[in-house]
């Protein structure tokens, strides 16, 4: 009984961690080129706080995983979460947008609370919350 | 005796009253002369090019402008239109768009064969600015840096205010 519960757990821990991101094929597929033309093991997500509205998202190139790094796979490409920015960008969405004017990773996150009008800038509850802390 | 005194006297301020005068004539000759070059200057200095009333591109957005030409028949020959818009955080952002067709209002561009179109309205607020193409790794887009008119604004360089 309560080996079939562990069993199950463990079959339900990596499930709910990769839906800390998800991709959309398109973003998969540049995530994979730009890691085979760099030779890099991963991409790593963040945030800083700039813009003007609260955060944005950083994108790097990793090639180890930092010891409380989120590891996502998703679609055969790994991306890297960094601690800090987990709790912002949990259930996001990472798409790619290819125009012939810009071509550009977007974030479709479900916690954003107010998007900047460039739509790089993004607030949370949790970073609305830390703005207004170190803002009184 | 006076006399003489006087006399001497004379013969010392003389050369100087003569060289006041030379002087004087000297000043009344070249003002008018170089008023003279002046307005032949002026007008040369008209035509040349003055940085505060043109917006630049630089050599990142020509290389891209031209490389978007020659990649599709649907993108060859057209222009890069920058509007200012009222939006964003700050109140203006830019828009880009390529453009084949100008207005009669519309100010041009050109360098290498490659041109930026801005249309009346929009260039007061972007005159002296720079466009540029900036690579990056969350993106690839053209942006207007260095814009004299802006004065503060957003840090994601889209969106600002004038000043």
């Amino acid at each position: 009984m309560a080996s079939s519960f562990f069993a199950a757990a463990q079959k339900a821990g990596p499930a709910i961690r990769r839906q800390a991101l998800s991709l959309t094929d398109a973003a998969a597929a540049r995530i994979h080129h730009l890691l085979q033309q760099r030779q890099r093991q991963f991409l790593k997500l963040g945030v800083k706080a700039r813009g003007c509205n609260g955060l944005s998202y950083t994108l790097n190139y990793a090639d180890e995983k930092g010891k409380f790094d989120e590891l996502v796979e998703d679609k055969g490409v790994k991306i890297l979460i960094d601690p800090k920015a987990l709790m912002h960008v949990i259930g996001t969405k990472m798409d790619f947008v290819d125009d012939t004017l810009r071509s550009e990773f977007v974030f479709i996150n479900p916690n954003s609370k107010g998007q900047c009008g460039c739509g790089e800038s993004f607030m949370t509850t949790t970073s609305a919350g830390a703005a207004k802390a170190s803002g009184s | 005796m006076s006399i003489s005194r006087s006399r001497i006297h004379l013969h010392r301020l003389t050369p100087f009253i003569f060289n006041r005068i030379r002087q004087n004539q000297r000043l009344l000759t070249t003002s008018s002369s170089s008023a003279v070059r002046q307005s032949p200057q002026s007008s040369s200095s008209s035509q040349e090019v003055d940085d505060s009333t043109i917006v630049r591109m630089t050599d990142n957005c020509t290389r891209r402008l031209k490389q978007l030409s020659e990649k599709e028949a649907s993108t060859e020959g057209k222009m890069l239109r920058l509007s200012v818009e009222t939006g964003g955080c700050s109140g203006f952002q830019y828009a880009f768009l390529l453009d084949d067709k100008t207005n009669s209002d519309d100010r041009v561009f050109e360098k290498e064969g490659v041109k930026l179109v801005v249309d009346n309205i929009s260039y007061d607020f972007v005159k002296g600015a720079t466009v540029d193409y900036v690579e990056e790794l969350i993106r690839s887009a053209f942006v207007v840096t260095e814009n004299p008119s802006a004065v503060g604004g957003c840090s994601c360089k889209s969106s600002f205010m004038v000043k």
